[in-house]
């Protein structure tokens, strides 16, 4: 799934500054399981911002899929009156999410999360980027692991180069080594 | 003395006791009418199917009881039904023994499939053809979706018995006017007043137009 | 309502003590002096947990002074039958009858069977009132505690469902205060009914009825309608309704009625009579279920010597619910008229109408958390094994699609059959039960499985009310006989108190759980208990209802959605879990399944057990308290 993982308060903050009544929209799925989005996180949210920035929050939303465009059309129909009324929508889901709560809604959404990959869950909090979506598997030929997601380093700069690099496309160095794969540890 | 019969047939959740109930305290404080009638309550409620009985004696002025010719049971002799309201079509075809052509039917057109056809694969007769027997039994049927009605106007499905309560006073055959009925809903229902009065007019409007044209 | 003029009743009679179990059609005696109990002074009310502790209670308060009524249904008097025999030869009180309404139910709508409770009048030797209409109830109840004071004998009142669900009028009357407290004089004699006390209390008893037949004329409970014919009926309760009405449909005015109120004992004087003075040569005698008025009459016709065609159980059929329409058949039959070609059209077309469609059986309601049980035992045990039905809602999962029902005998025979079947058998044994009927019978033969160690396994479906018989309290619900909260009583304590080993809770709106937990309990040996608590959804949805209307909606809410694309028409929602709020429709040619949202109560085990994850949910408002009610 997308793995997500939320921005600093202070961040969030920083960017609600101009906005005052707020609609909050969370994510049943990926969001929920990654703890940065689901029903706990989207009450607390609503609480913290109504009670230390004295926000108001005019209404609050769990939306299946808000990557689905069909779904937050659908959705948002339970929440139209209050979407007349908001100066914002603080989205807690990923930015696919995100972008589609802003085309659909045409209101301005501010993210609370940061996207980082796919990722595959060993447990809640320990997620591994096994896959980059190279379109091309060759998952069958490296005996079922994945080389592409694993990205090269370049020793002398430090640069993230492509898992099938020779050279470093900064510094020209050819002294590169096996990076790992992104990984998020609890 | 002048007998009105009026049933109700529809399946439970779909308001026929309280409809059934309504009918009853409108009479209840004209001195020149008596109502009997029954409910069916317990399991036929869970999705099966309920039947409203509502009999109206009237006594004309001057007129001696003769107990041998009043009405003792809450159940409608054959054939003797006035009014007949199916609130939904299959349910219509369950009760046509107290039908004949004096039966005033008002049929509920919504659907409500039992779990016979949904899951037992049961056909759910053609509504041409259900129309086709009631006709049989009475040439007098107006049909209206009491169910469509109250979503259209109201959102929900809740004021469909007060629709066709409005209906069955349009057809002219109970002892109950349409202010006594307003003032009744008035003291019996204790949410969306205006709504729900809204709603009878609607049901005595469809009524009325249908008969007439 | 009938039950709502013998609520008055009771109060006017200055009932002091009330018990009851529910049971259809008496159920809203016993929520009516629930709900009043506060506002009458020195009345006591209780939801007893079965019919024996009701009528033992009962009995209790009769014998020092207070006037009691005990209300069930009929076959809660089988119940209440084991305290009756003996109780009854100890008499009541002069100040506190004690009066049992047992309310039949012919046609059996509502119960497992249309037993006769009249023959109990027999081995009891009990009098029996039955009324025949509302306003009679009323009377009768009153009278009742007349004949059970003035004859030192428990009285039943015998209202059938028509009578009890049958709206009437009455006159209201004085209140008559109830009595505070009583005090309980000991008198072995009367009380300790063992050996010689037994048989000197029965004789005792015996004499009481033989007094009371002969007094019978003066408590005009019984009266004729006068006519000239040689024919006469004797009826009585809802069939002296339907006689006069038959007779007026068939044009007859003549014929003589005696109406019986009265039907145990009879007066052989007044029968005596109702036939010499009419010079009968033809007795029909209109009555429901088994023959108990025409053998009783048999009796009394044969001790006086008296010969009459006698018709009654040729005519009119012992079995299922005597309709007007059966009455007039009969009568015209006997009465050698002719039915009319317009009565014989709508009959027949009647008939074809029937056929014509499909049968609409009771199923659970939307969002029934049983639905969720069923259907999670369906997917686990693939129907193998044994399944012991039980009474009550849950009795439903014996409908299409689940059928997981294998018998419905009376309450707490689910386990109670289903651990003799696993002591002799190697199948898989279920049994599943509802905690009112846990309560009320199930306990003693969960107990009885756990000590005799029966290898089976207790589905017990706590949905925290007596659901089928309108929402009445029992102890797992928190709320008392008299609308207090009250601390629930937990039921896995009690099956493990039992000695149950294996012993789980799961929300059965937690369907794939559910159905892990019940595969884990089928490799298990023993005794094994599954407690599926979710509270009832009829009960919830009204709360929220309730709430919603409050706080102009605004509170916390859930939607179910089908996606129709995502949907790929496995129909798993629609025939598998059969919601009733679940539906199809034609759309251009497609198959669409959809929630009827007027209908859903957002139980979201549709979506749980989507194999497509084509269920969408849609929550707002939770960042919203929900208000206190």
């Amino acid at each position: 799934m997308i793995i997500t993982q939320s921005k600093p308060f202070e961040e969030i903050k920083k960017d609600l500054t101009n906005f005052k009544k707020l609609i909050i929209i969370g994510c049943s799925d990926c969001s929920s399981i990654c703890q940065t989005g689901g029903s706990e996180q989207v009450k607390e949210m609503a609480e913290k911002l109504k009670t230390e920035e004295g926000k108001e929050i005019i209404a609050t939303l769990m939306c299946q899929n808000p990557c689905d465009a069909r779904i937050v059309k659908r959705d948002i129909k339970f929440i139209e009156e209050e979407l007349g009324q908001a100066d914002a929508i603080l989205s807690m889901a990923c930015g696919l999410g995100a972008q589609d709560l802003a085309k659909i809604t045409e209101k301005t959404v501010v993210p609370a999360n940061n996207t980082r990959f796919m990722g595959q869950t060993e447990r809640l909090g320990v997620y591994t980027e096994l896959c980059c979506g190279c379109d091309d598997c060759v998952l069958f030929e490296n005996d079922g692991k994945c080389p592409v997601a694993v990205p090269k380093i370049c020793n002398e700069c430090g640069r993230v180069l492509a898992w099938d690099a020779k050279f470093c496309d900064q510094c020209k160095s050819d002294n590169l080594k096996t990076g790992e794969v992104q990984k998020i540890e609890a | 003395m002048k007998k009105v019969n009026v049933m109700i047939v529809g399946v439970g959740g779909q308001g026929s006791i309280t409809m059934g109930e309504l009918l009853k305290q409108v009479v209840l404080n004209n001195k020149d009418v008596i109502v009997t009638g029954t409910e069916t309550r317990g399991a036929a409620q869970r999705e099966g199917i309920v039947n409203s009985t509502i009999r109206y004696s009237i006594i004309e002025p001057g007129e001696e009881y003769d107990e041998r010719k009043a009405v003792h049971s809450v159940m409608i002799p054959a054939g003797e039904a006035d009014i007949y309201i199916a609130l939904e079509p299959v349910e219509s075809m369950r009760s046509l023994n107290v039908v004949s052509e004096k039966t005033s039917i008002i049929l509920n057109s919504y659907v409500i499939k039992p779990m016979a056809c949904v899951v037992d694969g049961m056909a759910y007769p053609e509504l041409q053809n259900i129309l086709n027997m009631l006709k049989e039994c009475s040439p007098d049927i107006v049909v209206m979706n009491g169910n469509e009605m109250s979503r259209d106007a109201f959102g929900d499905f809740q004021k469909m018995n007060i629709i066709l309560i409005g209906a069955a006073l349009a057809t002219g055959k109970m002892p109950i006017s349409y202010e006594d009925m307003e003032k009744t809903i008035r003291n019996n229902i204790k949410y969306d007043l205006e709504d729900n009065l809204k709603a009878l007019k609607m049901g005595f409007d469809a009524y009325s137009k249908a008969k007439s044209s | 309502m009938g039950n709502e003029a013998m609520t008055r009743a009771a109060i006017e009679a200055g009932v002091g003590y009330s018990s009851t179990y529910p049971g259809t059609p008496a159920s809203e005696i016993g929520d009516a002096l629930s709900l009043l109990a506060k506002d009458i002074p020195n009345f006591y009310f209780e939801y007893s947990i079965n019919e024996a502790a009701a009528i033992e209670g009962a009995a209790g308060a009769s014998w020092i002074g207070i006037r009691s009524l005990c209300t069930m249904k009929h076959v809660g008097l089988n119940v209440a039958s084991d305290a009756l025999h003996t109780l009854a030869q100890s008499g009541t009180s002069k100040t506190g009858g004690l009066v049992i309404i047992c309310a039949s139910d012919p046609g059996s709508w509502s119960s497992s069977s249309e037993q006769d409770d009249r023959w109990f009048a027999y081995h009891v030797n009990m009098p029996i009132l039955e009324p025949s209409n509302a306003a009679e109830a009323y009377q009768f109840l009153l009278k009742s505690y007349e004949v059970s004071e003035s004859y030192d004998v428990p009285v039943l009142l015998y209202p059938s469902s028509r009578v009890c669900h049958s709206v009437g009028t009455i006159q209201l009357g004085e209140i008559k205060p109830a009595r505070e407290k009583g005090e309980f004089k000991a008198a072995v004699s009367r009380f300790v009914n063992a050996q010689i006390v037994s048989i000197q209390n029965k004789k005792n008893l015996l004499g009481k009825i033989k007094k009371l037949r002969k007094k019978l004329d003066a408590l005009q409970l019984n009266r004729v309608v006068e006519g000239t014919s040689t024919t006469g009926i004797i009826t009585s309760g809802t069939s002296f309704g339907y006689t006069m009405e038959a007779l007026d449909l068939l044009k007859v005015y003549d014929i003589p009625i005696l109406k019986l109120g009265m039907i145990f004992p009879l007066s052989p004087t007044e029968i005596e009579n109702f036939v010499k003075n009419h010079n009968l040569t033809k007795l029909i005698i209109v009555e429901e279920l088994l023959g108990f008025l025409e053998n009783g009459l048999k009796e009394v016709l044969y001790d006086a010597g008296i010969q009459v065609e006698l018709h009654g159980k040729d005519t009119f059929s012992a079995a299922g619910e005597l309709t007007i329409d059966d009455i007039r058949e009969g009568l015209a039959n006997l009465l050698g008229i002719e039915l009319g070609d317009a009565y014989k059209t709508i009959m027949k077309k009647a008939q074809k109408g029937r056929s014509q469609v499909p049968s609409r059986e009771p199923t659970f309601c939307p969002g029934c958390p049983h639905r969720g049980t069923f259907y999670a035992m369906r997917k686990a045990t693939n129907r193998v094994g044994v399944f012991g039905g039980d009474i009550g809602c849950n009795t439903l999962g014996l409908r299409s699609p689940f059928a997981l029902v294998d018998w419905v005998v009376c309450m707490g025979a689910g386990v109670g059959i289903a651990q003799g079947i696993s002591h002799k058998s190697n199948q898989p044994v279920f049994a599943f039960i509802g905690d009112g009927t846990f309560f009320h019978a199930g306990m003693t033969n969960t107990l009885n499985a756990i000590y005799n160690n029966a290898n089976m396994m207790l589905i017990i479906m706590e949905n925290h009310w007596v659901g089928m018989t309108g929402h009445q309290p029992t102890p797992s619900t928190g709320i008392s006989s008299i609308g207090d909260p009250v601390i629930p009583v937990q039921i896995k304590d009690i099956v493990k108190a039992f000695g149950a080993k294996w012993v789980r809770t799961v929300d059965p709106y937690r369907t794939r759980q559910l159905i892990e937990t019940i595969k884990d309990g089928m490799k298990q040996p023993g005794f094994r208990v599954i407690i599926s608590d979710q509270e009832c959804s009829v009960q919830s949805d009204r709360r929220f209802k309730r709430l919603f209307r409050k706080t102009g909606g605004k509170i916390p809410q859930t939607f179910y959605y089908i996606d129709p694309e995502r949907c790929q028409r496995c129909k798993e929602c629609l025939q598998k879990l059969a919601c009733p709020a679940i539906m199809l429709k034609e759309e251009n040619g497609e198959e669409v399944i959809y929630i009827e949202e007027p209908r859903c109560t957002h139980c979201g085990v549709c979506q749980e057990i989507c194999p497509n994850a084509g269920i969408v949910e849609t929550k707002i408002n939770i960042h919203l308290e929900q208000a206190q009610e």
